[in-house]
């Protein structure tokens, strides 16, 4: 049940844009949510950290190419 | 330059940053030895210098914090995935990070700062409970929108902020899908929405009464029946606790961890100001939620007539105030025990 200011169909409408895949995974050691960029190569999109020490982190930064550990 | 060279012998400490030494056949160690060529020194230079000049990137040296935030972003996502333009701020996500926060010892205490427009609402309780209960210090602050669910979440904490220009919205909980046209509809609703208004009152110093009211308010919104709650107003009511910003949350955060720190060199394992200790159990039958029966009248008799007639049954009618405000009243008492009245006498 959802209890929210936005309107509901705004919510739960699919307005069927291109969607990119996000991937969820786990990135020097920290859980990332990243997606492959548009050279192939793949790129954070958000930090799922509570600490924020590492959010000054550069390589962790949105939009930070992720390379091999 | 300068390049990080580490003695083969000497162990690495766990933690430390370093670069693995090539072996000698290496063609990649011929370039380092030639790098080095100038500088025979073997010398260990600051690891964030050294990546700095040597590799050009800027790793800022690493800190731990004691104190860890936690975002609650666009929507409070539960039960439904929802369709991918939304923002979302996973339970999966948020609930594992909250144990983490209450396990770490080098974590003193959580900043929870919101922005949310809403979302499950069963999401939503679950991560105000999982706040509500944590033994370290936490600490919300509410910045451009803290509306519906995120409400809860946002008085869960020990101690609430509210941004100058943020809003809180107060509306009733709307049904979606197919909705069956019968009373037991309405009463489904209003318990789903009892959940909300219990926990909100019982962490908060606003009344169920006044909650209510602000609800089910009409002229307020373009497109509901509620309240928008700016700032200071949502002080007023007794939502949120001050007006203020980051550096007024951190400050009291740190505060309050300083107090529990010097409480635990007291030899206290809990602290009573902070409101750690969950709420002592009522027997919710020892509660009286039934208005007082009213006491049996007396009846004159008349000439010697034995006959008296019993007094009526004490019924009082469903929509008498006063029985409504009695049950309002129970309501209450059963979250008079809860942490934030105890804290705030």
């Amino acid at each position: 049940m959802l209890y929210t200011v936005m309107p509901l169909e705004l919510v739960l409408e699919d307005r069927g844009t291109v969607q990119v895949a996000l991937f969820e995974m786990t990135y020097l050691g920290r859980r990332v949510v990243s997606r492959v960029g548009p050279a192939g190569q793949m790129e954070v999109v958000r930090l799922l950290s509570t600490d924020p020490q590492d959010y000054l982190d550069p390589r962790l930064c949105p939009g930070a190419v992720m390379y091999k550990e | 330059m300068n390049v990080l060279e580490i003695p083969p012998n000497q162990p690495v400490l766990p933690g430390e940053p370093h670069f693995p030494v090539r072996e000698p056949g290496h063609p990649a160690a011929e370039r380092d030895t030639h790098r080095t060529a100038g500088d025979n020194r073997r010398k260990r230079v600051p690891a964030d210098v050294d990546t700095v000049e040597a590799l050009g990137t800027t790793r800022v040296p690493k800190s731990n914090s004691s104190v860890h935030v936690l975002p609650i972003i666009g929507q409070i996502e539960g039960h439904l995935t929802l369709p991918s333009q939304n923002k979302t701020t996973k339970y999966e996500h948020v609930i594992p990070q909250l144990v983490a926060v209450e396990q770490n010892p080098e974590i003193s205490g959580l900043l929870v700062i919101l922005n949310t427009v809403g979302g499950d609402v069963e999401a939503g309780l679950a991560i105000a409970e999982m706040v509500a209960s944590l033994s370290k210090p936490t600490v919300s602050l509410v910045l451009g929108g803290g509306h519906s669910i995120g409400v809860p979440v946002a008085v869960a904490t020990d101690f609430s902020f509210i941004a100058h220009t943020a809003t809180m919205t107060i509306h009733p909980i709307r049904l979606s899908g197919l909705v069956i046209g019968v009373p037991q509809t309405y009463e489904y609703l209003d318990k789903m929405q009892d959940r909300v208004v219990k926990f909100v009152c019982g962490h908060s110093n606003i009344t169920v009464q006044r909650y209510r009211e602000l609800m089910f308010r009409q002229g307020e919104l373009a497109r509901d029946i509620g309240t928008v709650l700016v700032g200071k107003d949502a002080v007023k009511e007794g939502l949120i606790d001050k007006v203020g910003g980051l550096g007024e949350a951190l400050f009291k955060l740190n505060q309050l961890a300083e107090e529990g720190r010097k409480a635990k060199r007291r030899g206290r394992k809990k602290v009573a100001s902070l409101g750690k200790m969950s709420a002592p159990l009522i027997e919710p039958d020892a509660i009286p939620c039934e208005a007082p029966a009213p006491e049996p009248v007396e009846i004159p008799s008349e000439g010697g007539d034995e006959y008296r007639e019993e007094p009526a049954e004490p019924e009082p009618p469903p929509d008498d105030p006063s029985h409504a405000e009695d049950e309002e009243a129970c309501l209450m008492r059963r979250y008079e025990g809860s942490p934030r009245e105890r804290r705030r006498p």
